[in-house]
């Protein structure tokens, strides 16, 4: 269940604001790309151009991410499983590709396995 | 004033009394008439016997082993400590107890204080069967100027046919004075009902005392005649010499005698003898069994002891005395003591309550007795144990009222439901304990707050109740006309300064100017609150923020708190600061031009300023709290709270400070202390702690601060704003439900949560939750404009509600609407970091708060999936 409650583009603001100030924010507000992905997941919306290009967006700058983003074994099953939470993960090539979204896992083969 | 109390102690109304100066006579001192001589033949009712037993018991009280130890030990088991209980207004009382504070302390012959005064009382009543005092007035009749025993046997009696009365005289060369029965007072333990002249308590052990006296002297006589090791035979051979006549052998075996008599005598002191072949010496003990005197003695002493009425065992003479036997001999002297005491306590507040009418205190004082020492404490303990659970047990049922188990405790009585004591109709019963090394009254609670303990939820404490009331009925009238604009405050409301905090805020908001409609209410309810001395009363259509404590407090020790810069000034700055604690501002143009006018130009000059600054500001913050800590205990309120305003501006110590709960009895001991430091060592022996320390207490519990700090109380520095309230249990709901424990989660193996835990872990429950929940209460936007990632220049309220607004819209009606949501309640915190950071977590809006150590709101957003690190201290 989405506790965001907003469009899909107040996502994709959202998404686009975090990212262009990545390291000169809070972590937790960077680590709201994750939280808000995962949300927007549960919502269940479309996949739509701007979101995969969101999706494309992190998957490139996963080590980047990574030194904000990433589990201290402290998350639950769900934050372990779901691609966004896991960046730094992903740029070490240890995320398991499956699980990372049809969209973007050939990018990431391509980067970082 | 009672004038006809000063008329009777002048002696008018047909009174006869002997015109001497003024015409007022007080009874001699003893030592007067002695060295004048007694006539003892004039008087009724008199026997010359009597006297002269009694100077024989006053020198046996002196000489005689057992009279002088029965003296002594009902002396000191009668004088166990004593208090003072004062009937009239706060003040009154209080005014009351530094009276006779000072009383006890100067008004005593030879400076014996009250302490020593009631031992002299002791062995009067005891040795002489009455107490027999004076309390001269003042020649101005403003007061009693001094109190002395006057000596028993130069005070006689005579029946006055008129009053049908016997009337006092004294003895005073061959004069016999008149004596005033408003300030002499003769109080008999036993008389005889056709007699005004006390029995000697002693009197019937004269006769064995004599007896005695005769069979120590037979004995001493034996004693010297036989010597103490008994008797010595010694045989020695002797021969008469062939040419010896009978007469010169006789001569010869004389003076044999005595020589060998000699050595032995000389001898026999080392112990050791050593004779010839003809001598022999042989010894026959000599003891006082001889002849049943042992029983003998110990029955004259037994008559002795009952004559004495006290029991052998007392004395320390174990004639078949068992530990069963002993205790109840013990209890009976005790309950013979009572008797003693009650004379005294009669004296004795006859002298006070006339010194308190002619200093015109409006108050009634009765005295008490400590409780002499139990010989079975723990049996004793155990029994008081039992019966306090039947009381609470009785009041658990309803079986009887709060106030009367309050008494049944040994309490005068339980506070109201209006938080007043039990049946005191405005006025106040207030006890003041006699502190025997420091020669004074000190205050301590008659009344007991049974409920508090009971429940937190009902009759928590008279203050808190009062100010919910108020802000209760308050709320009532205004939410009909400002029902908008109460939603908006009220959330900034701490239900621990309520009264204030309507203050603060109507001040803010509607300037001086209350509506007609709630002046009633506010009139009633401060004026109550007022006269509990909580400080706000409503006059003149304007507040008057007196706190009576702190105004009072200053009052009494103003010279603290004023440095040497402005010693010559104290008296403007007294006023100013009395001004401020009444609600005046220290610097209103008035004040300002006053105090330029006393200081002239040197007022103008910044240091100066700001020093003046300091001192008026250090001088209300420390009689607020100091003054506050008096009130705290004689409201009989346990503990208290250290409140400090959290900002950019907080010290390290005060933001350490805020939130420890702190014992009261503690504080007012600590605040005697400075009040008795003399003012050049103040600074040095409470000095203001240090960063470096203010740095080791962050991470100590209270107690250990406590056992550290010089400071005890605010004002920590210089412009401090910290202060106190009355502590409470504190009650932190979530907003999903239930309440937070106070109980931390963190890993132990991870060391920064390992760290800031321990740190936590050294605050009580109570302390530990109001600092986590004033942390956000108090938490704050910085307003300082600054540049921001995105390019804008704007305040961090300003920027990240531009930034987080949206994703709050939808479900809470806004980035506002969700704050104030979370500062009212949460459901999860954190904190972590070694100047440790707090983040406040709500559920249901997956809001997240993060707050700085300074209180700062450094963000606050949505974060759903919110996990705390390793690193984080959970409190649950």
């Amino acid at each position: 269940m989405s506790t965001y409650g907003n469009s899909p583009y107040d996502y994709i603001d959202l998404f686009k604001d975090r990212l262009l100030y990545v390291g000169k924010q809070f972590d937790s507000e960077t680590q709201q790309i994750a939280d808000a992905r995962h949300d927007f997941n549960d919502a269940g919306f479309t996949l739509i151009d701007e979101i995969k290009k969101i999706d494309e967006e992190i998957i490139k700058r996963a080590g980047e991410l990574g030194k904000y983003i990433h589990d201290e074994d402290h998350y639950d099953d769900e934050m372990k499983s779901f691609w966004a939470w896991n960046p730094d993960k992903i740029a070490e090539g240890k995320f398991p590709l499956e699980k990372i979204p049809d969209h973007v896992r050939t990018l990431a083969k391509e980067l970082y396995y | 004033m009672n004038m006809g109390l000063i008329n009777n102690i002048r002696g008018m109304f047909g009174r006869t009394m002997v015109a001497l100066g003024d015409g007022y006579v007080p009874a001699r001192r003893g030592s007067l008439a002695d060295e004048l001589g007694t006539l003892q033949n004039t008087m009724v009712f008199f026997s010359s016997e009597y006297f002269r037993f009694m100077d024989i018991l006053s020198w046996l009280s002196v000489y005689n082993r057992d009279v002088s130890q029965t003296v002594k030990k009902i002396v000191h088991l009668g004088n166990v400590g004593h208090s003072l209980e004062f009937s009239g207004s706060e003040r009154a009382c209080e005014s009351a107890a530094d009276e006779l504070s000072e009383f006890a302390r100067l008004r005593f012959p030879n400076n014996a204080g009250a302490d020593g005064f009631i031992n002299q009382q002791f062995r009067q009543i005891i040795v002489k069967g009455a107490l027999c005092m004076e309390a001269a007035p003042s020649p101005g009749l403003n007061e009693i100027s001094e109190v002395y025993l006057v000596k028993n046997n130069t005070i006689r009696f005579k029946w006055n046919r008129d009053e049908r009365a016997y009337k006092p005289f004294q003895l005073f060369g061959v004069e016999e004075i008149p004596l005033n029965e408003e300030t002499f007072s003769y109080i008999p333990l036993y008389a005889d009902d056709e007699s005004p002249y006390a029995i000697l308590p002693f009197v019937a052990a004269l006769r064995d005392i004599i007896r005695q006296e005769k069979q120590w002297l037979s004995i001493d006589e034996f004693t010297d005649r036989w010597g103490i090791l008994g008797l010595v035979h010694m045989v020695f051979d002797l021969k008469r010499g062939m040419s010896e006549s009978e007469n010169e052998f006789r001569q010869r075996a004389e003076s044999q005698m005595q020589k060998r008599i000699a050595a032995f005598t000389d001898k026999m002191k080392y112990g050791v003898i050593g004779t010839a072949k003809d001598t022999e010496i042989k010894h026959s003990n000599v003891s006082k069994n001889i002849g049943q005197m042992k029983e003998i003695m110990q029955s004259t002493h037994q008559g002795i002891t009952s004559g004495l009425d006290i029991d052998p065992a007392i004395l320390g003479y174990t004639y078949s005395t068992t530990e069963t036997y002993a205790e109840m001999v013990y209890m009976t002297l005790v309950n013979q003591i009572q008797n003693i005491w009650r004379i005294i306590k009669r004296g004795n507040e006859f002298v006070y309550n006339r010194h308190l009418a002619l200093r015109r205190i409006p108050v009634t004082c009765s005295m008490q007795s400590k409780t002499p020492p139990s010989l079975s404490k723990k049996d004793d303990a155990e029994a008081k144990k039992i019966d306090q659970e039947l009381v609470l047990e009785r009041k658990r049922e309803g079986i009887i009222s709060p106030d009367q188990a309050a008494m049944e405790l040994g309490y005068d009585g339980a506070y109201n439901q209006d938080g007043s004591p039990a049946g005191s109709g405005g006025f106040n019963r207030l006890r003041f304990d006699y502190n025997r090394e420091r020669g004074r009254y000190e205050f301590t609670r008659p009344f007991v707050s049974l409920a508090k303990k009971k429940s937190d939820d009902a009759d928590y404490s008279r203050v808190v109740e009062i100010e919910d009331a108020y802000a209760a009925e308050f709320f009532e009238i205004y939410k009909v006309k400002y029902g908008e604009f109460l939603a908006g405050i009220e959330a900034h409301f701490s239900s621990d300064d309520v009264a204030a905090a309507i203050m603060a805020a109507m001040e803010e908001t509607m300037g001086a100017k209350l509506p007609a409609a709630a002046k009633e209410t506010i009139a009633t309810w401060t004026k109550k609150s007022y006269e509990m001395g909580l400080g706000q009363k409503w006059d003149d259509d304007k507040w008057k923020v007196t706190d009576r404590a702190a105004l009072d407090f200053f009052k009494r020790h103003d010279q603290h708190f004023f440095g040497k810069q402005f010693e010559h000034y104290s008296d403007d700055m007294r006023t100013v600061v009395e001004d401020e604690l009444k609600g005046i501002s220290a610097y209103t143009p008035e004040v300002k031009a006053r105090m330029k006018e006393k200081l002239g130009d040197a007022f103008e000059h910044p240091y100066v300023k700001d020093y003046y600054d300091l001192c008026i500001r250090n001088a209300v913050n420390k009689s607020r709290n100091y003054g506050r800590t008096f009130k705290y205990e004689r409201l009989g309120i346990a503990e208290i709270e250290v409140v400090a305003v959290l900002d950019k501006k907080t010290s390290l110590i005060c933001r350490t400070m805020n939130g420890r709960r702190i014992e009261v009895k503690m504080l007012a001991d600590y605040v005697r202390e400075t009040l008795e430091t003399p003012m050049d060592e103040l600074t040095e022996k409470f000095a203001w702690p240090t960063e470096a320390e203010a740095r080791d207490y962050a991470g100590m519990s209270t107690g250990d601060i406590m056992g550290k700090i010089k400071c005890k109380l605010p004002p920590y520095h210089g412009r401090c704003r910290t202060t106190t309230i009355i502590s409470k249990k504190v009650t932190v709901k979530k907003s999903r439900g239930g309440n937070f424990s106070g109980t931390l989660s963190f890993n132990n193996k991870n060391e920064q949560a390992k760290k800031r835990g321990q740190q936590l872990k050294n605050l009580t429950r109570d302390e530990l939750l109001g600092k986590m929940d004033s942390q956000i209460r108090t938490s704050w936007w910085d307003e300082t404009v600054k540049e921001w990632p995105d390019g804008t220049t704007q305040s961090s309220y300003n920027y990240h509600k531009k930034k987080h607004d949206r994703f709050f819209i939808k479900n809470e009606g806004g980035f506002d609407k969700a704050l104030k949501n979370i500062l009212s309640n949460y459901d999860k915190v954190y904190t972590f970091g070694e100047t440790p950071e707090w983040i406040f977590y709500r559920n249901d809006s997956a809001a997240y708060l993060h707050i700085s150590n300074r209180g700062t709101r450094l963000t606050f957003h949505k974060y759903r999936r919110f996990i705390p690190t390793e690193s984080m201290v959970e409190i649950k």
